[in-house]
């Protein structure tokens, strides 16, 4: 394939992802719509995946099976931790407005410059070998697939025509255009974000395609591929045996990938700052893990097509470009290549984006605006300084990275290079993982771990790294420092075994931990880093900061300070909206106050760094630091306030379970409401419709003196009888109120006989069972049987249920039985007729005022529907029961139970409030 | 003028009085004692003016008068209702669904004549001229 | 406010499952091939694919509590 059409594909590829991310950026259109969606957030995570896994993997897979998985199952296992972790970074991050890992952990620490600095110097020594890699493998693929694909060593082309300068060149120059287009507080970058997302798309399509081609284009599906493979026993022993050697190093990348997940600055850039809704995450908590699944399934099956197919000096990490070009497949090698290209752009791209943030508000800026000469803090407007500022550390960072490649086109493998980055940063895990969890995690603490860290990294992977690729000599790896045996790099100590990354996470790991907790514990904290520890594991609200400083300022002195490097457009109108939550005119304010002096020291941390603001805020307000007293005093006072907030929290469920309860007594009582309405309405019409037939009557009676005399005494006797009618009706109606007024107690309480009661009622009632002609017997089979209670009140209750038993007992061959027994410690009264009975359900309501069986008013008995309702509450008195059952030949069985008097606990003791 | 009338209330002496009355006047007085018997006693025999209690088992006073008033056969019947209840808003409801007048409980005799009479006078004029008609007896006899 | 805490328990849970069946030395016990596969493929992505799974079902809900999961983000 020629060079030039190579060349063509690949500017065409990238003017491509220029308008994509032009397009996002001017906000048009659909392009702009794909910002807000989590599908696009997964995918621009997918940065992660550089050409290391695209060229790399398959590369590694191929010579040592399938322990380049770790590198994918690693960050697996941290997004199973992410809604307790990432999550955390994420608000925290946005609620200080916090751009990059290195703002992080200064942010954390009391907001250290010197340990932002320090991280930042990390990160770049760390990651300049990464990006390297990254223009190496566009080189090397640009080589492979340009005519003739001889063996081409980039080192050896001219500068001019080497691919790799001027893929540095092009990426250089998008990350520019779309890493540092303006200044704003958020850092955001749609458009970066969507290219990135396009570019991972095509990753996993383009590898996806290799695969499928090699399993059903070169051979007859995977079954085949395995099979043939299993013939070859160099083959076979690489891919079936599992390794002894997949021990430590398994493991220790496993950790690695999980550490680098969270703290290489390029994620760190994708994950936490280009969020733009946390809702985001949940979705790409599995999604992400899924995609790293899809694009390593055919890593596996292309490695071991390589090694049945190519010769054995082919080199590993350029199989997936020299396997379609094998089979004669040009234009299938280009599509490799283009995924390759895609791989290494996106993240050299996002990681000098993230990388000239850290530079430029951590190390860069700080440093001018120490230099007093410069007069920077005089300057109106730093908009554009920042701007070239970051312009140039991606220059320069870039820059670094092609002339290490060129440097060091040793023969590292793009894994290996690769790993010692990511050991480099997981320096900062220890860190980072203590500082969001660990409320004692120090500054000190914190400088010390990784600063052991680093140097022990130095020490165990750097420097033999160069002495492999020749300019320290292979003395130093052999014998050790001096000579000194114990002090060779790759078997510190006389670790031996175990392969220079293992050996080094291990070292590395273990110092640097080990010192942060040491120090962490012995060094006292300042209250400053209290405060800060407060805020990051949730004890302390962010907002309540302002309350650890007492600082007061001009607004107009800081308006200019934020002015300067945010523009005064952004400024203005960032303040404007602050003021309106707040409620304060933002064009009349003039003092202020901590909280405004904290919106604007976050604001301008956003754009130079937490550092660099908390400095250049404090040279213009007035401070007063409280003291440690103090702080701790408002510290405690939060974490009650936040104690008790969640217990209130707990809390609420209770009080949502008391508030279904209130609900349900408010519904009783205003069926009791209904209810006494419903009285109230029953004695009108009750008292009403006797005194209707009197009146009527009289006036009939006067009007008509002529009537005959029949006639007259006719409507005499009804006119009594109504009477009569209404008396009772009255003397009920007081009875029940004079009940329901002396509440639990009955009026007068003595020792009574039941069995007297009973023959006394019976006595009473004779005459009106003989009348309704129905048999009455008694039987009492417990002789004397003495109650405490109210002599007159049960024989009230009595009467009142042998009336009901006379009325609803059909004449003639009406039957009642009066019993009275002994029942354990009760004493038991019935009842029993042989009338309709009583249905089930009314059983209950029947004992309610002016509830009579049938519809309403189905007949005028006697009563007027009150004699149950006063026997009920006359028995609730006396702390008894009365209730009704459906007697054996169908009439009813009225029962009432109350406590016998021979026990100490005396009847009115044990009361049952009446329920009406 | 003799009319049909139909005394509906269950209560036994205040339906006797009311015949006593309604005889006197010269009408053909029946009695009925639940909402079935009322019912039962139209469908046999189309009354001129019906004298309803409002609380009756089965079938209340509303109910009724919801029915014939629903029931384009029993056009021209004047209903004149009766109740111990006695509240305004009963009695605006009972309006409402069409009855000619409304009398509460206890009532005085002259009071249930005029407004029979007055009822039975309004012949077949609207609805709502009969109502104020009645009203109007009604407020006259009342003392 | 406990739905989310057990979600986040859960997590943790399937975070310590996944390390210890994706990591040595239970790794080292599966060999061989299965099917004319090599079983340590098969047995990687079968156990990366569940965990994957698991925490989708349990990140994403299932439709009956995306209610109290709706609840959640609006109490925050």
């Amino acid at each position: 394939m020629s060079q030039s059409i190579l060349v063509a594909v690949a500017v065409a590829y990238l003017l491509l992802l220029f308008a994509v991310a032009w397009l996002v950026e001017r906000g048009s259109g659909r392009v702009s719509r794909l910002t807000g969606s989590s599908i696009v957030y997964t995918l621009s995570l997918a940065v992660y995946c550089s050409s290391w896994t695209f060229n790399g993997g398959v590369g590694k897979a191929s010579q040592t099976g399938l322990d380049f998985l770790p590198i994918y199952l690693g960050p697996t296992l941290a997004f199973c931790l992410g809604p307790i972790m990432i999550r955390r970074m994420l608000r925290i991050s946005h609620a200080n407005r916090i751009t990059s890992i290195a703002d992080l952990i200064g942010a954390r620490f009391g907001k250290s410059g010197g340990l932002a600095a320090l991280v930042t110097i990390i990160t770049v020594i760390g990651l300049v070998p990464y990006i390297a890699l990254q223009l190496k493998s566009i080189s090397v693929g640009f080589s492979a697939l340009s005519a003739g694909f001889g063996p081409a060593q980039p080192a050896s082309e001219p500068m001019l025509t080497d691919g790799a300068l001027w893929a540095a060149v092009v990426l250089t120059i998008f990350a520019m255009l779309f890493g540092s287009r303006s200044i704003s507080p958020d850092e955001h970058h749609p458009g970066m974000v969507v290219a990135v997302a396009l570019e991972s798309l095509l990753k996993l399509v383009c590898l996806t395609a290799i695969g499928l081609f090699v399993g059903y284009g070169l051979f007859n599906g995977f079954g085949d591929l395995f099979s043939q493979a299993a013939t070859i026993p160099d083959i076979q022993a690489v891919f079936q045996e599992a390794p002894a050697n997949y021990g430590y190093n398994w493991i220790a990348m496993t950790f690695l990938a999980f550490a680098a997940i969270f703290c290489l600055p390029r994620q760190f850039q994708v994950m936490v700052v280009e969020n733009t809704d946390e809702r985001h995450l949940d979705r790409a908590l599995w999604l992400f893990p899924l995609y790293l699944l899809a694009i390593n399934l055919f890593v596996l099956p292309i490695a071991i097509a390589g090694r049945i197919m190519l010769p054995v000096d082919t080199d590993p990490d350029n199989l997936v470009l020299s396997l379609p070009l094998a089979a004669g497949h040009p234009e299938l090698a280009l599509i490799a290549f283009l995924g390759g290209l895609s791989a290494s752009a996106s993240m050299v791209v996002v990681e000098t984006t993230a990388l000239s943030l850290m530079v430029c508000n951590d190390v860069v800026m700080p440093a001018l605006l120490r230099i007093r000469s410069l007069g920077l803090e005089n300057k109106p407007d730093l908009t554009r300084l920042l701007l070239w500022v970051r312009r140039l550390v991606m220059v320069v960072v870039m820059a670094l990275g092609y002339f290490y490649m060129r440097h060091d086109s040793a023969p590292f493998a793009l894994v290996s290079i690769g790993l010692m980055s990511f050991v480099a940063v997981a320096q900062f895990a220890p860190a980072i993982l203590g500082g969001l969890f660990w409320r004692g995690a120090s500054k000190a603490g914190a400088f010390a771990g990784i600063t052991t860290g680093f140097l022990v990294w130095f020490y165990t992977l750097l420097i033999p790294s160069f002495s492999r690729s020749g300019a320290l000599g292979e003395e130093f790896i052999a014998h050790g420092l001096f000579g000194i045996e114990l002090l060779k790099p790759y078997a510190l100590f006389g670790l031996e075994g175990l392969d220079p990354v293992t050996h080094s996470t291990f070292w590395t790991m273990l110092a640097n931990i080990g010192a942060f907790f040491f120090v962490s514990l012995f060094v006292r904290q300042s209250p400053v880093e209290r405060a800060r520890a407060a805020m990051f594991l949730g004890v302390a609200d962010p907002d309540e900061e302002a309350r650890f400083w007492r600082r007061t300022a001009l607004v107009p002195d800081l308006m200019s300070l934020t002015a300067r490097f945010l523009g005064r457009e952004k400024a203005v109108a960032a303040y404007a909206s602050f003021a309106r939550t707040r409620g304060v005119d933002p064009a009349t304010a003039v003092q202020a106050d901590a909280e405004t002096v904290l919106f604007y020291e976050r604001l301008l941390a956003g754009v130079i760094g937490a550092a660099s603001a908390r400095v250049l805020v404090g040279s213009i307000v007035e401070e007063e630091s409280l003291g440690v007293d103090e702080m701790m005093r408002i510290l405690d006072e939060t974490s009650r306030v936040i104690e008790a907030n969640r217990q209130l929290e707990e809390k609420s469920q209770a009080l949502e379970a008391a508030t279904t309860e209130l609900k349900a007594a408010n519904a009783r009582l205003q069926v009791l409401d209904r209810l006494k309405d419903d009285f109230v309405v029953t004695v009108n019409h009750e008292l009403r419709t006797p005194l209707a037939s009197i009146r009527a009557f009289s006036e009939i009676l006067r009007d008509n003196p002529d009537l005959p005399t029949d006639e007259r005494l006719d409507f005499l006797r009804i006119v009594v009888t109504e009477s009569e009618r209404l008396t009772r009706l009255i003397n009920q109606l007081l009875d029940l109120s004079k009940i329901e007024a002396t509440g639990s107690m009955p009026a007068d309480k003595a020792s009574v006989d039941l069995a007297a009661v009973v023959r006394e009622s019976a006595a009473s009632m004779q005459q009106v069972f003989a009348q309704s002609r129905v048999r009455l017997a008694i039987k009492i089979d417990a002789d004397p049987a003495f109650v405490v209670g109210d002599h007159d009140r049960l024989v009230q209750v009595v009467i009142n249920l042998l009336g009901n038993a006379a009325k609803f007992s059909p004449p003639g061959r009406g039957k009642a039985l009066l019993a009275l027994r002994r029942a354990g410690e009760h004493l038991e009264l019935s009842v029993t007729d042989n009338g309709p009975g009583i249905r089930t359900e009314d059983r209950e309501v029947v004992f309610e005022r002016f509830r009579q069986l049938g519809d309403t008013m189905s007949d005028k008995p006697q009563g007027a529907g009150l004699g149950l309702a006063i026997s009920q509450r006359i028995v609730a008195q006396h702390g008894g029961r009365i209730w009704v059952e459906g007697g054996r030949d169908g009439g009813a069985v009225f029962k009432v139970r109350l406590k016998a008097a021979h026990t100490k606990a005396t009847a009115a003791g044990r009361v049952r409030v009446p329920a009406g | 003028m003799a009319a049909s009338v139909l005394i509906a209330d269950d209560d036994a002496s205040i339906s006797r009085a009311l015949r006593f009355l309604m005889q006197r006047e010269g009408h053909n007085v029946r009695t009925a004692a639940d909402g079935e018997q009322a019912l039962a006693a139209i469908e046999g025999e189309r009354p001129d003016v019906i004298l309803l209690d409002l609380m009756m088992p089965k079938g209340n006073g509303y109910e009724i008068c919801r029915k014939l008033r629903a029931d384009r056969r029993y056009d021209g019947i004047r209903i004149v209702m009766l109740t111990a209840k006695g509240g305004e808003a009963d009695q605006r409801v009972g309006m409402d669904l069409g009855a000619d007048a409304y009398i509460s409980k206890p009532f005085a005799i002259a009071e249930v004549v005029a407004c029979v009479r007055a009822v039975l006078a309004c012949g077949q004029e609207r609805p709502a001229t009969r109502q104020h008609a009645a009203r109007a007896a009604a407020g006259i006899a009342n003392p | 406010m406990l739905r989310r805490t057990a979600r986040r328990d859960r997590m943790v849970g399937l975070f310590a499952a996944g390390t210890i069946l994706l990591n040595p030395p239970i790794l080292n016990l599966v060999g061989g091939t299965l099917f004319g596969w090599p079983a340590l493929y098969l047995y990687l992505f079968g156990v990366w694919g569940l965990l994957i799974a698991v925490i989708g079902l349990i990140s994403e809900g299932s439709p009956g509590q995306a209610n109290e999961r709706d609840k959640d983000s609006a109490s925050r």
